[in-house]
């Protein structure tokens, strides 16, 4: 794996960086292994990455969680409790998710924890 | 339900209830190291996950890229962390690596699923016995990579005796697992004991097979296997 993976106070700082920029409850994030390459950033269970896997034709460990400093659609689902078709601005974040709403129409979007009416 | 928000989100996962018999039988602890041989489009595996609360380490593998495409998508869906997807012949993986539980949802003719169609190439005799000959292949890949103390389930959405109450003789009498019973709320039936002049050995009673009319779902068989 070229990827490389993070020291625990890299970790807080992105953590930190994440709750600044869109408000993100890390509670879940802190359990996880998080590694990077140049571009994106993954999170995994500790253990996946304590396994040989030299031999494996490996396609993916874990869940990519930013892409080009972003978080990916998965992980705005999984993490950021608001889901979209496409990703959220940091603006368009953090209105949805101080207020429940966004500019964006026609999208679908919820918090995980107060399901949004489509109807 | 598709069309639900929840589903959207990945908070719900749509799966048929006979083939939810086999994570159950499973029973993966969380931290536990676990193999989904045959593991696209995912569903058994993100029930998997769920189970172990995204802890320890799912080793995801499936032979066919275009199908592990879906299963990447729909383990990001469901946000799943813990787990390695891995494209190879799962019954050529060359890794060290030792699971505490296997879970062999085979490639079979399908004929379960007899409800939602019927092809006329899967339930040839060839095919069949085919499909019977990779079964027997990944339980001894299987075999190879199961600690001691481990459980194997096999499983598919066959219902022919050829690929399922003999794949499971095959690993009592070659591998020396023993068959445990599954504990499960649904409609089904034992092990077939005898099946055209051949005998099998008694602990496949303890496999469950399920028919589609049991319970108006899908046509499944699982053995719950121990070293």
């Amino acid at each position: 794996m070229k990827a490389k993976i993070l020291n625990s106070r890299q970790k807080k700082k992105m953590l930190d960086k994440l709750h600044k920029k869109y408000a993100l409850d890390s509670s879940e994030l802190r359990s996880l292994v998080f590694y990077a390459d140049e571009r994106e950033v993954w999170v995994a269970a500790e253990c996946c990455l304590k396994q040989n896997l030299q031999d494996l034709n490996i396609q993916s460990i874990g869940l990519k969680l930013l892409s080009n400093g972003k978080p990916t659609i998965a992980a705005i689902q999984a993490f950021f409790k608001e889901a979209d078709k496409t990703q959220l601005s940091e603006i368009e974040g953090k209105l949805f998710i101080e207020t429940g709403k966004t500019n964006k129409k026609g999208k679908i979007m919820a918090y995980r924890d107060h399901p949004i009416n489509l109807k | 339900m598709s069309d639900s928000i929840e589903h959207y989100l990945g908070l719900i996962y749509i799966q048929e209830a006979a083939s939810m018999i086999a994570v159950e039988a499973l029973k993966p602890q969380t931290g536990e190291v676990v193999w989904d041989m045959a593991a696209a489009p995912g569903s058994k595996t993100t029930q998997i996950a769920a189970e172990m609360k995204n802890t320890g380490c799912i080793l995801a593998n499936d032979v066919d890229r275009r199908r592990l495409n879906t299963l990447r998508f729909n383990l990001n869906k469901s946000g799943v962390c813990n787990c390695i997807v891995n494209q190879a012949d799962a019954t050529k993986l060359r890794c060290n690596m030792s699971f505490d539980r296997i879970l062999v949802d085979a490639p079979c003719s399908n004929s379960g699923q007899i409800r939602q169609g019927y092809s006329e190439e899967a339930f040839t005799k060839g095919e069949v016995k085919r499909k019977s000959v990779i079964q027997r292949k990944l339980i001894d890949a299987a075999e190879k990579h199961l600690k001691a103390g481990g459980v194997l389930v096999y499983s598919t959405c066959s219902l022919t005796v050829e690929e399922n109450e003999a794949i499971a003789d095959y690993a009592v009498k070659k591998h020396g697992f023993s068959v445990e019973k599954i504990k499960s709320k649904i409609n089904a039936h034992e092990g077939i004991l005898q099946h055209r002049g051949e005998v099998f050995s008694d602990d496949v009673a303890d496999s469950l097979r399920v028919y589609p009319q049991d319970n108006g779902a899908d046509g499944f068989f699982a053995a719950k296997m121990r070293r």
